[in-house]
Order: structure tokens, then sequence, then C-alpha cells
């Protein structure tokens, strides 16, 4: 399979590049109140507003850098969109695998974590939003 | 009352009747002793007079009133050979599309003249005989022939859509703006790029607005349909629309056209009775379709109701019988909306054999699948002898509403307009009854208010609030104003619709972002007593 691979917390993930419309840089994300951590806002981008994924928020892995999240990932799949805010994008890969196994693996042996986009999606929308009285 | 809104209307309404006049006098030259066209250009100048008496153009109404009595001596057969006589009401559409054009001012000599004559003319009411050339023998004086000034040109929607895509890209250059370096030159140019990025987010803005129509607009597209669907079922039918102002995202419009048709197939085939039946029961022979359009935050709400003969539920029942295999206490069991609901099932239909106009079976399932494709829903209410009203709900994908957009800490929220009452800096803020004001950025609600600098509070009108238990703030504190603009409003995302605070997404004239706030909602901030 073609993977779109990149790195989130040291560790090497990608989704089918089929899903992949279009990678840019330097988007003004809007924060959005009432959200959780893997919520990281929205993009308004050729007319369409996008929800913004912070995939390492969302997988609650530990970034060093955060601000070093400046590509954006428009990936588009059924009749649903997104944007993801990766870090290192590492390029197109051939790998051997399927959706179905969730990890395959770089010649040099390097493990890649196969995501799909619906996973990241319900995992973004099964988290609480809403006002928390503090 | 804003007459420059009521103007507006009169122009864009007047106009489409006049032309739809010109069509129909094309048609009265085949056909001059066809009485129902003549019905139909009398229902048309008549509808320009009363659009015109109210806003008191008097010459206008005046020349519609005189037109008016031709078309009712023509209607009776009282006018002799209409024929001949053509050319006057031909001339009088000429001069009354000149008139409004120019808002009813007679200015030049010449119009006056021309005014003169053809009331004159019109005044002594219909030549009986023809002259020489086949004209009437009060026929018109040589006329001037008017046409409409340019003020609308088409515009394929793809050629819109490029040049959106288009616009936003050049926003994007923005972010990749190279620093210069802080000498005089370059502060010039600096100035200049600044200038030149300021103009092109406005004209993004603008441009944006060309993707929505007014529904009034896209009724009007059904004219003729209508027209075409009773005139060969035998009956008679009219459409009125209210709220036609109301503007909707021309995607959505044109996936609502096949939808649309087929219910207005609906109306007449099964709705709106037979001139007699009509008589019999009491109704005005010409049946009455209307359609009402309002946005609620971001849906858009048509309503379409027609004064006919209701659904029966009675052959409902037999197909829930016989087809459904459904018993009575199953059926009795049913509420009226889901009765009514059958009809949207692709199997059912009540015509035995199948017209041009209806009967095959498919029409309201596809109806109610198209909407529910678009992400909206249909209602049904009926009532025998009365009429039926379909109530169908659209996602609005695009709107434009005057909103007040302020910051809180990282956030920026838009509140609309119309529900604001005042703002106020805070530390003139006076507290009553407990009530206090929602701090969203500490997502704290608090009820005594510090006088920051800078802040401001946002005092909501009591009647946008719905309070829970009394408790609902009285207003939201903001760290700074932004401005009260017109925000482009998008719906809110799936997941954002969680939050449960939020009616839609704002796009400010610069492409910055907001939340609208949906301030009967802002209880969820519950304010504690103590603060």
């Amino acid at each position: 399979m073609k993977l779109f691979a990149f790195e989130i917390a040291g560790e090497m993930m990608g989704f089918e590049a089929g899903y992949v419309y279009r990678v840019l840089e330097g988007l003004r994300v809007t924060p959005v109140c009432f959200t959780p951590s893997g919520y990281m806002g929205l993009v308004y981008h050729r007319g369409e507003i996008f929800d913004v994924v912070d995939l390492a928020g969302l997988l609650e892995a530990h970034e060093p850098d955060a601000a070093d999240k400046k590509r954006f990932v428009i990936v588009r799949w059924s009749n649903r969109k997104m944007v993801i805010a990766v870090g290192t994008i590492a390029g197109l890969l051939w790998l051997q695998g399927d959706e179905e196994n969730d990890t395959c693996y770089t010649e040099d042996g390097r493990p890649v974590r196969i995501l799909a986009p619906d996973w990241i999606w319900n995992k973004l929308t099964g988290q609480f939003y809403g006002p928390v009285q503090v | 009352m804003d007459l420059s809104k009521y103007e507006e209307i009169f122009l864009r309404e007047s106009g489409r009747y006049l032309s739809e006049l010109e069509d129909l006098l094309i048609r009265l030259k085949a056909t001059p002793a066809k009485s129902g066209l003549w019905a139909e250009v009398h229902g048309k100048v008549h509808s320009i007079k009363g659009m015109a008496r109210a806003l008191s153009l008097e010459q206008i109404s005046a020349l519609c009133h005189r037109v008016e009595s031709w078309c009712k001596e023509f209607q009776s057969g009282t006018g002799g050979e209409a024929g001949h006589n053509l050319d006057t009401v031909e001339e009088a559409v000429d001069l009354l599309k000149l008139l409004v054009a120019r808002r009813g001012e007679v200015e030049s000599t010449d119009t006056r003249k021309w005014y003169s004559r053809l009331t004159e003319l019109l005044e002594a009411g219909p030549a009986t005989t023809a002259g020489n050339d086949g004209k009437a023998q009060k026929g018109p004086l040589p006329r001037a022939v008017a046409v409409k000034p340019i003020d609308e040109v088409r515009v394929k929607y793809t050629l819109i859509e490029e040049l959106l895509g288009l616009g936003q890209e050049i926003q994007m250059l923005e972010k990749n703006r190279p620093s210069l370096p802080n000498d005089e030159t370059m502060v010039e140019v600096q100035n200049w790029t600044d200038q030149a990025m300021a103009l092109m987010k406005n004209f993004f803005f603008r441009l944006s607005q060309l993707r929505l129509m007014p529904v009034e607009d896209f009724m009007s597209m059904f004219t003729h349909a209508l027209h075409r669907f009773s005139t060969d079922s035998g009956k008679k039918a009219k459409m009125d629309i209210v709220g036609g102002d109301v503007q909707a995202d021309v995607t959505l419009l044109e996936r609502l056209r096949e939808p649309f048709l087929h219910l207005l197939r609906n109306c007449i085939a099964h709705g709106i009775e037979g001139p007699e039946e009509r008589r019999a029961a009491g109704k005005p022979e010409e049946g009455s379709i209307c359609v009402e359009a309002a946005a609620f935050k971001e849906r858009l709400h048509l309503k379409i109701s027609d004064d006919g003969r209701g659904i029966d539920p009675e052959p409902i029942r037999r197909f829930l019988k016989d087809k459904r295999k459904m018993d009575e206490q199953e059926i009795a069991g049913l509420t009226e909306d889901d009765l009514l609901r059958t009809i949207l099932r692709p199997d059912y239909t009540t015509m035995k054999e199948a017209t041009d106009i209806a009967g095959r079976g498919v029409g309201m399932s596809v109806v109610s699948q198209a909407i529910e494709h678009l992400g909206g829903k249909m209602n049904i209410r009926s009532e025998p002898g009365k009429g039926t009203t379909f109530d169908i709900f659209l996602p609005l994908s695009l709107s434009i509403i005057h909103a007040i957009t302020f910051r809180s800490g990282p956030f920026t929220f838009s509140v609309p307009t119309s529900e604001v009452a005042s703002i106020k800096r805070a530390g003139e803020m006076v507290q009553e009854n407990g009530k206090g004001v929602v701090d969203l950025a500490g997502f704290i609600a608090r009820t005594k208010i510090p006088a920051m600098p800078g802040s401001h509070i946002i005092e909501l009108k009591t009647d946008a609030m719905k309070a829970e238990g009394g408790n609902a703030p009285t207003g939201i504190l903001a760290g700074g104003i932004v401005g009260n603009r017109p925000l482009m409003v998008m719906p809110i995302t799936e997941p954002l619709s969680k939050v449960g605070l939020y009616s839609g997404i704002g796009i400010q004239e610069n492409g910055d972002v907001s939340l609208v706030l949906d301030v009967g909602q802002l209880w969820r901030c519950q304010v504690p007593e103590n603060g």
C-alpha cells in the first residue's frame, strides 16, 4: 500500500495516501473554547471550514516541541474531511500491509503505525466537548 | 418602515412581471381571443399596480389601472376583437418598463407626452375595428421603445467558484510574505502590500456573497411550471412567496430544484381541486400555493402550503393494511405524523394510472430522500378539506449576518447584533439579582467583574436568553471588541456541535474565523450564586 507517512513524538505513522487531498504550510488555526486536547481548532481554506486535529494530543503522545506542527494535511474520505496537524513528514512509502493490520514495516525494519481516518475521527468526536464548571 | 428594501423588492418583482407580460403578449398575438391569457395579463398588471400604490408611485399605478380595464373587457368578451388592440397594450408594457426603471418618474418632455397620449388612448377604451393597416383606429402614434438598462449579467456558477479559489490562493500569499528590511523604500513597499492585501480580503468577502441567491428568485423559476401543471390538469392555481428575500447558497437551492418540482406537481395533482369542486366547497376557483422562507440560526425553513383538499387518511390506512400487512390496532396506534409520512414511502401511490403530472408513485419518496441527503428533514401536516403543509428544514451552508465580534482570551466569538442590548465598559457593569456575566475564556462564570482595561460587557437582550431556572447570564465578558460587522456564517462542524454553545462558524471580511454563540444556550455556563 502507498502510505503518507509522518512522525509523531518519534513514532512513525501514516495513512493511505489516497486520502490525502493537500498538504499546506502556515495555516492560521483558530483555537476553539470548550474542546478537548486533541482538537486544535478551525481553519478556513478555499471557502471551506475544516476541523484541525492535533494528532499528538489525540494520541496522548508527548511531543517536546508542539510549535513544530507547521504542516497541515487535508484528509478527505467518504463524505468527511479534516485537517491533521503534523510535525515531520516522512513522505510517501510503498509498504506491504493494509488497514486491517495496524502496523507495517519499512525496509530497514522500522515500524509504521497505520491510522484509518475513520478511527481518528471517531476518537476525536468521542471525547467530551462543552463547558466545564470551574 | 424601510422603504428602500421594499423598493428593491418592487423593482425586482415588477421586472419579473414585465418580462412575463412580454411573453404573454407574444402568445396573445397568436391567440388574441384566449380569455385565459388576458386573465394572466390582468393578474400581473394588477400585481405591479398593488406594489406601485404601496410605494405611492401614482403614475405607474394609474397606467396599470387603465390597462387592467382593457384586460377586463377582453376577458369578458366585451372589448371586441382583441387582436388589433394588442399594440396599445404592448406599448403600455413598454412604458411601464421605462417608468419602473425610473421609479415612476416621468422626467423628460418626450416621456410626459408619451404617457399622456397613451393614458388618453387607454381611457377611450379598446378600438372596435381595425384600421387599413390592420391596427386599431385609435391606434398608437409612433412610439419610443424602452430598453432596460443593463444592471445584471448572467455568470456561470463554476466561474464564481473558480474566482473564490483564486481569491483564497492570493490570501495564502500573505502567510508566506517575505519580511522586508526596515529602510525607507521598503517601508513604502510594505505599506503598499498591506493595502493590497486588505483590499484583497474585502474583495474575497464580497465575492463569497455571490454564492447567495434570494429564495424568491429561486421560486420564480417555478412559475411557468406551476402554470403548465395547473392548465394541463384543468385547474387554476397561483403561487405566493413570503420571505423571499432570505438568501441561501446557490448550491443548496440547485439541489432543491428537482424535489421542488415534484412537490409542486403533487400539490396540483393531489392537493388543489378542480374549479367546480372548489366552488362547491366554498373556495375561490383559483387554488393557492404559498411558499414561506425563513432563516433561523443556521437552518433554512421552507414552508409549502396549499389550500386544497388535504390528504385523505383512508387510502393511507388501506395501503398500510393491504400492502404493509398492519392490523387495525397498529394503524390506530400511529401518530398523525407517522401516518402521513407513509406517503413518503417509495411504494406508496393512490393513483390507479400515471399521468404526465403525477401518479407514478415515486414523487414524494424522491423529495424526502433528496431532503435527507441534503441533511434536512421534512414534516407534513394536513387537514382534510383545508389543505396540506410541508415543512422543510435544511442546513444553510452559508448566510450573512451582522454580528458583534469580540475576543476573550485566545478565543474569538461573535454574537448576532440583533441579540445584543448594549455594550458597556466592564467597570460600569452593575450586577442585579445575583445574575452574572459569563467569561468564556476562563470557563468561569462570574458575578463580580473587575474593571480590566479594555474589557467590555456585552449585555444581551432578555428575549434572546432562554433562561433555565432563571439563572442565565445577562451578558458576556469580552476582552476586546473587534467590531460590529457583517459576518459570513457557515454551519458548525460535527465535533463542535457537541459543545452545544455555537450556532455557526463566522468568517470575517479579513478571512479570520470566529465562533457564533447561540445565546439561548449560555445558561449552560451557569452562574454560581456566590460568584
